[in-house]
């Protein structure tokens, strides 16, 4: 523990004194070896990045009042620092990392929404490193950070106190702990953060599949240290018997494990319910009901805070997630064309891209596997993780074509940018007549 | 295992370099990325990044007064009491809510008695009639006079709109049932309704 102190103490020192200088003289050399092109592309990147920032934080306490499913989310939350039992049907660490915030500015709308920004604050930069990690590129990295940052889809959920924001940052954490880990402590430590997504929902545990897959394919730890992502279900078990046992509640492992099965068996008998903001599986890669989070009218002018996402890395991601198998079976099939396509991507390149599919995969099969029970009882921000991991494979990717192709990939970000500039009013709740938001929101079915 | 060697991180090969597969796609060693056991301790990074980014923005609403400024207004219901309040409407609420009740405070009434027989000539000709609204806080309540305020006599949108009015608490009722659609049926609510007069209303701007 001292070791590990010492190490981040003298990091920081060392970055604080000698980095920082370092850094900016390399960040001119980089600036000054760039072409027109790729410069042109770090600043989209930069104004992606700065203005996902803005449109998080910016008015993020209006509207004053609960909107979506913040209200039993919050009052549950509230409920944790009363030492009242939680009744909502998920996990409980998303809850009282919410009351953190209202324990820091009260119960109001800033601090019910205060840790869930922070949370999605620290996705775009648990995004720069993923894609650094994986695709051994810091322009991968800047451009994960970007498409996060600028996409409706993130924002949305950054801006309300609600639990999958939160969730996913810990999915992407327990990601970059895995594919940085050195030693058996770094893959400990992704379980304890893969614990701590589970802990928030459910779903989360589906990180493990992806993490266990990308410590064994790189290679960089023992492969028996895998075993260690084990600890996601202790940490899951601690942290709900921490909580039982905060609100009063009996939080033996025997009670404890009796309160999880009960919430189980509920999960699974979902499907009975009703639920105009419902859309099936296949319905989310295609936007077919994408959720307005936050709604508020005042006089005769909206705000809203739309789940749509920045449409043109979504078509991308969508594109890629047909034509890279496709791809890849007609290679396996004729073997001549596999030098055309090494050409463009290299091997690594193509096992970050695989491994984000996998991570795509893993957080949709839950609702395939219970479609049964469930029914069309699912809704489009379970596509939240599955959306993640596809940015990354899509930055993974631009950084690798840009090498060969700049100005194609500026002129690519620069309409992502322009997408995203044009959506801005509607994801970042800006005061809207009902013409201007319906110009956004282009179906019935994207309005509240 | 030892691992293999770092590969150096390459941002950006001059352009000449781009061209063709690269080393490791070629080379039989399995490939590492960034940096292996002299890389960034990058969980450390991220959390020590994370409380700062948390302590940074703590800071930057506490100077700001960001919370005083959305502070909720939600105290005022007290009978007696005249409160400023923001209701959500879309025009055909005039002919879509109605309440029905026997009792009455001060002249006012619901639309219909308890039994659904209609009292009075409807909210847009009696401006004793009740109905039932809902807060943009989603607080319900029951009220007469909107629609006699000059500004809902105006032209109204088509599409949702709010009114801001002083709204006069007269009294409490208990055992009311509400109607939503003119085509919908009474459902008994299970809470006390606060009961009152609306004046003075303004489309906020």
């Amino acid at each position: 523990m001292s070791a590990t102190v010492a190490t981040l103490a003298g990091g920081i020192k060392s970055w604080m004194t000698r980095g920082l200088a370092d850094r900016a003289r390399q960040l001119r050399l980089t600036w000054q070896t760039m072409s027109f092109a790729e410069r042109m592309a770090s600043v989209f990147l930069a104004a992606m990045v700065v203005g996902g920032v803005v449109l998080r934080i910016q008015d993020l306490a209006w509207p004053t009042w609960f909107t979506f499913d913040e209200e039993p989310f919050v009052k549950n939350a509230h409920s944790y620092p009363l030492a009242i039992a939680d009744n909502n049907d998920h996990p409980p660490l998303g809850k009282m990392l919410i009351a953190v915030g209202m324990l820091v500015f009260g119960y109001n709308s800033l601090g019910w929404r205060f840790i869930p920004l922070l949370f999605g604050l620290q996705s775009i930069c648990l995004a720069y490193w993923l894609g650094r990690v994986l695709f051994d590129s810091r322009r991968a990295g800047f451009m994960a950070a970007a498409f996060m940052a600028a996409d409706g889809f993130f924002i949305s959920y950054s801006r309300s106190g609600l639990l999958d924001g939160m969730m996913i940052s810990f999915m992407l954490w327990g990601m970059v702990a895995a594919l940085a880990a050195r030693t058996w402590r770094g893959v400990l430590a992704a379980g304890v953060l893969i614990g701590l997504s589970t802990s928030i929902k459910w779903s989360g545990a589906m990180t493990a599949i992806p993490a266990a897959v990308g410590i064994l394919i790189l290679r960089r730890v023992s492969i028996f240290s895998v075993l260690w992502l084990g600890v996601v279900p202790v940490v899951h078990t601690l942290i709900w018997m921490g909580a039982l046992r905060l609100t009063g509640k009996p939080s033996d492992p025997v009670a404890t494990w009796r309160v999880i099965i009960g919430l189980y068996k509920h999960h699974l008998d979902l499907g009975h319910y009703k639920n105009d903001l419902c859309s099936p599986w296949y319905g989310w890669p295609i936007l077919m009901h994408p959720v307005v989070i936050k709604a508020s009218t005042s006089g005769l002018k909206s705000r809203y805070s739309s789940s749509v996402g920045n449409l043109v890395l979504w078509a991308t991601t969508d594109l890629l997630l047909v034509a890279i198998p496709v791809t890849t079976l007609v290679i396996a099939l004729r073997t001549r064309f596999r030098r055309y396509w090494l050409a463009i991507l290299d091997r690594q390149t193509m096992r970050g891209v695989w491994l984000m599919l996998l991570g795509w995969f893993a957080f949709m099969a839950p609702w395939l596997a219970t479609r049964s029970t469930r029914g069309n009882y699912t809704f489009s921000h379970y596509y939240l993780p599955c959306y993640a991991f596809l940015l990354v494979l899509l930055a993974g990717l631009m950084a690798k074509l840009e090498r060969r192709y700049p100005w194609l990939v500026t002129s690519y970000l620069g309409l992502a940018l322009a997408m995203a500039i044009f959506f801005a009013p509607v994801w970042g709740e800006f005061s809207l007549t009902s013409s201007a938001a319906n110009l956004r929101l282009w179906f019935p079915a994207w309005r509240p | 295992m030892a691992p293999p060697a770092p590969a150096p991180e390459s941002l950006h090969p001059a352009p000449g370099q781009a061209a063709g597969p690269e080393p490791a796609a070629t080379t039989a060693t399995p490939p590492v990325a960034a940096a292996t056991r002299s890389g960034p301790p990058v969980v450390l990074y991220t959390v020590f990044g994370f409380l700062c980014m948390g302590v940074a923005l703590w800071l930057v609403f506490a100077w700001t007064g960001y919370k005083d400024r959305y502070s909720q207004h939600s105290e005022g219901w007290h009978l007696g009491a005249t409160k400023m309040i923001e209701i959500t409407l879309v025009r055909d609420d005039k002919k879509n809510l109605a309440c029905a009740s026997d009792r009455s405070f001060a002249g006012t009434h619901c639309g219909f008695h308890a039994n659904i027989v209609p009292w009075g000539p409807g909210p847009d000709r009696d401006v004793n009639t009740l109905q039932p609204f809902n807060t943009v806080r989603n607080e319900l309540f029951l009220a007469s006079g909107l629609w006699f305020a000059q500004v809902l006599r105006d032209p109204l949108p088509s599409s949702r709109f709010t009114v801001v009015c002083n709204y006069h608490v007269t009294g409490v009722l208990k055992n009311v049932s509400l109607r939503w659609s003119p085509t919908g049926s009474f459902t008994p609510v299970d809470q006390s309704v606060a009961v009152g007069t609306l004046t003075d209303c303004v489309i906020p701007q």
